[in-house]
């Protein structure tokens, strides 16, 4: 059997390091590119799935609730934290007269949490949702219903904007309490 | 050996390939996801547009078919469809379902279903337990208040009392009006706002004013009638900027109360958050700020004889633009402006207590287990011990006086309607047959135990007089909705009178007297003792509410309850709606909007 020259051999091992190389740069590239964008469609679908409830529930709200004690933790509404005072349904999802559970939006640390604390008489469940571990920031504005809306206390308010700042992504959002 | 080494490098590209094939995948899937997911967002809230959207022509549609009006379905609009349905709950209370759906109900992408209820009444809300006007609050002994008692003349308690909510005491408005400009015949004449018209965009409408003394201004009043079912306006005093409202100048914010402005014109009372002092000689403006609706709007009566001397109006598009553009338009807006009043005190006797917080000017021998705000307190305890203390707070603001909430204009209407259902007679006492909607010409005496079921509104131009245990029930076929019998003359009741709702929701039966009690002193709603029940309003009447009795609600221009009595208010009361008769148009119900 004829064996390979040396020359041969340095030429292919050569060429195998430089298409081995290539390959593992694109290999790296191609799996940080895909994390990458995959969180940033987690991210995209987060906010989305937050504003989206965010708005729903305040337009459901009778009321912005200063603030809220649960257990050993008070909710107050402010800049990071939102407590809405939204009538209880019954078990055929209708309203039940003078009767409130309470929604609480809030950050905490990096996470946009969601708490539902129902009343006795409600047929919602309590509740107690993270939208996203990512968040860089949370901010709630509230506004009344003088044309244009002027800034005031959450007890005065008639809406509410959210401002919601991931990582790599921003959304803002405002809706008006339907039943103030 | 060499042939089974070959292609190794090419099954290292495939996997490369793969890999990079994969990725690009992924984030072409994922990009089409995200895409997917954001129409959706956009989608779903153009669905609940188009749900809201229903909504608003099944309550325009309701109107114009007397009620009748069933639903629609699958009508286009935009860039989907919407379906509504219209159930009735009750003689006046329609739900009605809307749902939202894009591009249509067949091939839905996204859908949002909303409800609500709507209701042919007038809303109504009382917010307190009692509430008094300038002539003030009289309690004896061992009476309970379960709720807030808010007064805009002097509370003078006996002994052993217990509120359980605050105790508020206001400054008190004076009888008179400071400025005030009104119209006669022809004219008088409407001055449309909150809308295009004639190509002017009128949403701000101002009238100026100088007061002839310089003290506090403690309400405005306005001669002004409503389109459709406009929201809650707010209601500015504002400086003067050469001849124009000074945006930078507010020296005072209220609201006017759409539930309390009808269809045709009546002087509608606006109370502010602040009493700020406005000096005599100088140019103020009162100004309402309205956003832009062609089927819900205002109309503020205008004179155009310019009968009012120190004045002028104008309307703008924005007041609050960069430079407000005010523009002259002839005649004067009818208004009054009241200035002064009274300062007013809250004095008890011994082992009174408010388990909530006392405002007033003047607080004394008062058991207050919250906080105290006032500019004089003696012989009272805040918070478990004397004053200084925390909870003491010294020189406030005296309280602002607050508007009763049921006004001239809704009164008129109520007339109105019953006088439309036409003449009613005596009742049958214990008849299956709903005694009213109607008018009841002349005084109504009731014996005993006589037992009735109501429909409203009812008008007794005379006054009433019943004897004991007799019981007004309001038809169940009014379900959540209220009542109201409204007389023109005294009402005098026994023992065991009962006024009841239907016993839905907050259903309740108002006894409302129109009677004047404010000079001749006499007592315009006479009630026994023990064991009467119900709700009574008199804005101009003193009510006496005898001892041992429960009621849900007393409104009053002055209140005497002597003893032993039990005022329990229900928070529901705080959005009550009075059914209307059949002339009454559909509105929506606050607080009843739920997406499905």
């Amino acid at each position: 059997m004829k064996g390979l020259t040396l020359v041969e051999v340095l030429i292919a091992m050569g060429i195998s390091i430089i298409v081995g190389g290539l390959l593992l740069i694109i290999i790296v590239n191609s799996a940080g590119l895909y994390s990458q964008q995959s969180a940033k469609l987690t991210e995209g679908l987060s906010i989305n799935e937050a504003t989206s409830k965010v708005r729903d529930s305040i337009k459901q709200s009778s009321a912005i609730e200063v603030s809220l004690s649960a257990g050993s933790t008070t909710y107050t509404s402010g800049a990071t934290q939102l407590v809405l005072k939204v009538l209880a349904i019954d078990s055929s999802k209708n309203i039940i007269a003078d009767n409130f559970d309470y929604f609480v939006f809030f950050q905490d640390s990096n996470k946009l949490r969601f708490k539902t604390f129902p009343s006795a008489l409600s047929s919602r469940q309590a509740q107690d949702q993270i939208f996203s571990t990512l968040l860089d920031s949370l901010d709630f504005k509230y506004f009344n219903s003088a044309n244009p809306p002027v800034e005031v206390t959450p007890t005065n308010a008639a809406k509410v904007r959210i401002s919601i700042t991931l990582k790599q992504n921003t959304a803002t959002s405002e809706a008006n309490l339907r039943n103030d | 050996m060499i042939n089974k080494e070959k292609g190794q490098i090419l099954v290292v590209v495939f996997i490369a390939l793969g890999v990079v094939l994969f990725t690009v995948l992924s984030i072409v899937a994922g990009a089409q996801i995200y895409f997917q997911n954001a129409n959706y967002s956009l989608e779903a809230e153009k669905a609940s547009s188009l749900a809201e959207a229903g909504i608003d022509k099944a309550i325009t549609a309701l109107n114009k078919t007397s009620g009748s009006f069933s639903g629609e379905s699958e009508t286009v609009l935009g860039d989907g469809t919407y379906s509504v349905t219209i159930t009735s709950k009750d003689v006046a209370t329609k739900i009605i379902e809307a749902t939202g759906y894009i591009p249509s109900k067949d091939k839905a992408r996204a859908k949002k279903t909303i409800q609500i209820t709507a209701s042919k009444g007038v809303g109504a809300s009382f917010v307190y337990g009692i509430q008094v006007g300038e002539g003030g609050l009289e309690l004896g002994n061992n009476n309970q208040v379960q709720g807030t008692i808010y007064s805009n003349g002097n509370i003078t308690v006996g002994n052993n009392n217990v509120i359980t909510g605050d105790a508020w005491v206001a400054a008190g408005i004076p009888p008179t009006a400071d400025q005030q400009t009104d119209c006669e015949g022809s004219n008088c004449v409407e001055y449309s706002f909150g809308k295009t018209v004639d190509g002017q965009n009128r949403l701000d409408v101002a009238q100026s004013f100088k007061p002839a003394v310089t003290d506090r201004i403690r309400k405005v009043s306005i001669k002004i009638k409503k389109f459709g079912n406009p929201p809650d306006v707010t209601v500015r005093i504002m400086g003067d900027d050469n001849g124009k409202p000074k945006k930078q100048d507010i020296f005072a914010t209220g609201t006017l109360s759409s539930n309390l402005v009808t269809n045709e014109y009546g002087w509608i009372d606006v109370t502010f958050s602040t009493n700020p002092t406005l000096s005599a000689g100088t140019t103020y403006w009162v100004m309402i700020d309205t956003s832009s609706d062609s089927n819900n709007y205002w109309s503020w009566q205008n004179d155009l004889a310019q009968s009012y001397g120190n004045g002028q109006p104008k309307w703008s598009p924005n007041w609050s633009a960069g430079s407000p553009a005010w523009n002259s338009f002839a005649g004067d807006l009818s208004f009054k402006t009241y200035m002064g009043g009274t300062t007013n005190s809250l004095l008890s006797g011994n082992g009174t207590r408010v388990q909530g917080d006392a405002h007033a000017n003047t607080i004394d021998r008062l058991i207050i287990e919250k906080d105290a705000y006032y500019q004089t307190i003696t012989n009272s305890t805040v918070s478990g011990s004397s004053c200084p203390n925390p909870h003491c707070h010294p020189e406030s603001e005296d309280p602002t006086p607050k508007t009763f909430p049921i006004s001239e204009a809704n009164i008129t209407g109520w007339k109105s309607e019953a006088a439309a259902a036409g003449p009613i007679s005596q009742p049958t006492c214990s008849s299956q047959i709903a005694w009213g909607p109607g008018k009841y010409t002349g005084d109504l005496t009731l014996q005993n135990e006589c037992i009735l079921k109501v429909k409203t509104p009812i008008w007794v131009t005379g006054k009433i007089t019943m004897g004991n245990g007799n019981r007004f029930t309001l038809d169940s076929s009014y379900g959540a909705g209220s009542g109201i019998v409204v007389i023109d003359g005294q009402a005098t009741m026994g023992n065991g009178n009962k006024l009841l709702g239907t016993g839905e929701g907050n259903s309740i039966l108002v006894l409302l007297t129109t009677y004047d009690s404010r000079t001749n002193n006499n007592s315009a709603i006479t009630i026994g003792n023990l064991g009467n029940t119900g709700a009574f309003y008199a804005d101009k009447g003193i009510i006496d509410p005898g001892n041992k009795n429960q009621f849900k609600e007393i409104t009053a221009w002055k209140i005497k309850i002597t003893n032993d009595s039990f005022i329990d208010y229900e928070i529901g009361l705080a959005s009550i709606l009075f059914t209307s008769g059949p002339t009454g148009g559909y509105t929506l119900v606050k607080g009843t909007y739920q997406i499905k």
